[in-house]
């Protein structure tokens, strides 16, 4: 179908609307796993943290 | 009194200088809110919906990637039968509509191809074209725009339709990745940058309540919020996508970041070519910044766009030249007039930006595991060589002092007597000359020794640098009212998705 909308005589596919599917168990799976990463974020910003706090304490106490 | 103003003066100088350590603190805290996303996050009210989708593709000389890139959107893990691909050609010159006939013959009723038979207008023009067509009829009741080289991970789809079954969504985008391979130091760079600038700064939006920008090559609208929008894309900037994005919150939508759903994108190779499409995205947010003059900082009920965070987060972006040009000239200022205050003052800025620097890098490296494997030179260099040596000796500077004293004065770069060493008067100045420097990477590449030299002065000056030389461009190209030009870029079809 171009700007003359010549190529556009193929007609329209059958499709039909999909109503949706019923939550599965790996639907529910899949949020549960993505949620779980996103805890996991959390464990590593502290991890992160932790180090800079290391650091920190380490550069007062022997490098000033 | 006179020496009060001057200890005033002096002390408003130090305050600028510390002002250019706010990016970085802007940056942090929109990593902090990363760890708020497995509280503040959207999975609660998503369901298995497969809306008819239409995915939108503008094509103009993309027949190295296009054959792919449709066939991983058949492959997709979603109904056919709710899936129809326009491929918009913009007149391409190239094999295009042979590969876009080849693929509508494939693939029967779902790829659809539109040309354009003059083209060249951009990108939000050619996706109109396509606009108008599959708003023509009802059959559409979600749109997925992407790009010709974006190739979809086969559950991406399926992660991004599930948040519009709330229907306060009115559009979703998913986190691209950088997929050139092997790929080079570019494009590791950006794979980098990607972490940071997609999968933790969109987090803490999510978090926030505002997204700045949907992703071009990954956006998903609802029918309702495309015709909300006019059924069509604002044509009037070279930021289309992010328009889109700030039109959408503004009527009332949510727009959400999935970071589970994964696509992969071909970034340039080349500074120059990277260098065209910043200068686009920059000189967009100059039309954005200008075009919301009115929303920045002024919270609202309806959205989260005018909150205060989240202009601190723009802001922080968008002037971070200009922070870096004020930094240096303050130091200087302080430099020649009060040595001990500019000492005081340089040190704080680098003791704050290297505990921000090893959070944010830490953070992001492992907020993409996989994509910090690949890309964890180009981490820890980001800053460049000569800021990252600043900040180990901020962090340590008795390790450095005995040696680098004794250098600099047996290379007579430094005056025993006193301070006033060119050494302090150079690194002083470096963040306001690193723009200048990252520049100079970008006119040396297409030259004899670029090839060496670019990627060299790249690393020297960091990339943060060089993409704030694009940012101090675009102030440049919409003060002079440049042309608005779509400088496309080149695509190879060098993606391959890591096993």
């Amino acid at each position: 179908m171009g700007q003359d909308r010549e190529d556009g005589k193929g007609g329209d596919p059958d499709v039909t609307a999909d109503p949706g599917r019923p939550r599965s168990r790996a639907f529910d799976r899949e949020i549960r796993d993505a949620i779980r990463y996103e805890q996991g974020l959390v464990i590593k910003a502290l991890a992160v943290l932790a180090v800079v706090a290391v650091i920190v304490i380490v550069r007062t106490l022997y490098f000033t | 009194m006179g020496h009060d103003l001057i200890d005033g003066g002096d002390w408003v100088l130090v305050i600028l200088v510390i002002v250019g350590a706010f990016p970085e603190l802007a940056a942090t805290w929109q990593f902090l809110l990363v760890a708020g996303h497995f509280r503040r996050h959207h999975y609660d009210a998503c369901a298995p919906v497969f809306p008819r989708t239409a995915i939108l593709i503008p094509a103009w000389n993309e027949a190295a990637v296009i054959g792919a890139s449709i066939d991983r959107l058949m492959a997709l893990e979603y109904p056919r039968e709710a899936l129809r691909i326009y491929l918009v050609d913009d007149a391409s010159t190239d094999q295009t509509p042979e590969v876009a006939a080849a693929k509508a013959a494939q693939y029967p009723g779902h790829v659809i191809h539109l040309r354009r038979s003059k083209g060249g207008q951009g990108k939000a023009h050619t996706l109109n074209h396509g606009l108008a067509i599959i708003l023509e009829d009802d059959w559409m009741e979600a749109l997925l725009i992407t790009d010709a080289d974006v190739i979809f991970t086969p559950d991406s789809l399926r992660k991004m339709t599930r948040h519009l079954a709330d229907p306060q969504v009115g559009a979703v985008t998913a986190y691209i990745k950088e997929g050139s391979r092997p790929g080079n130091y570019l494009t590791r760079f950006i794979g980098y940058e990607y972490i940071t600038a997609q999968a933790a700064a969109r987090r803490g939006q999510n978090v926030l309540g505002a997204t700045a920008c949907l992703a071009g090559g990954a956006q998903l609208h609802t029918r309702a919020n495309m015709d909300a929008l006019g059924g069509r894309i604002d044509t009037s900037s070279l930021a289309e996508d992010t328009f889109t994005t700030f039109q959408t919150q503004l009527l009332g939508r949510r727009v959400i970041f999935e970071p589970h759903a994964t696509v992969w994108a071909e970034e340039p190779g080349s500074i120059v070519s990277l260098w065209k499409q910043r200068l686009r995205w920059a000189r967009g947010n100059v039309q954005v910044t200008r075009r919301y003059r009115k929303l920045w900082f002024r919270p609202s009920r309806g959205h989260r766009l005018g909150s205060v965070s989240f202009g601190i987060f723009w802001f922080c972006l968008f002037l971070q030249p200009v922070v870096m040009i004020t930094c240096s000239a303050a130091l200087l200022t302080l430099y020649f007039g009060n040595f001990p205050r500019a000492w005081l003052a340089f040190h704080l800025l680098w003791v704050i930006n290297a505990v921000t620097y090893i959070f944010i890098t830490g953070f992001a490296l492992l907020i993409d595991p996989k994509i910090g494997r690949h890309t964890w030179r180009q981490a820890v260099l980001f800053p460049g060589i000569i800021n990252l040596s600043i900040i180990i000796y901020s962090c340590f500077p008795r390790l450095f002092r005995g040696p680098l004293r004794e250098f600099f004065i047996s290379a007579h770069l430094y005056q025993a007597h006193g301070h006033r060493g060119w050494v302090i008067v150079f690194i002083y100045a470096w963040p306001a000359a690193s723009m200048a420097v990252a520049y100079l990477a970008k006119v040396a590449e297409p030259g004899r020794l670029g090839r060496f030299l670019s990627p060299l002065l790249v690393y020297v000056v960091g990339y943060g640098s060089l993409l704030c030389a694009c940012t101090f461009a675009s102030y440049v190209k919409e003060l002079r009212k440049a042309e608005m030009t779509w400088d496309k870029t080149e695509k190879t079809g060098k993606v391959v998705i890591p096993t």
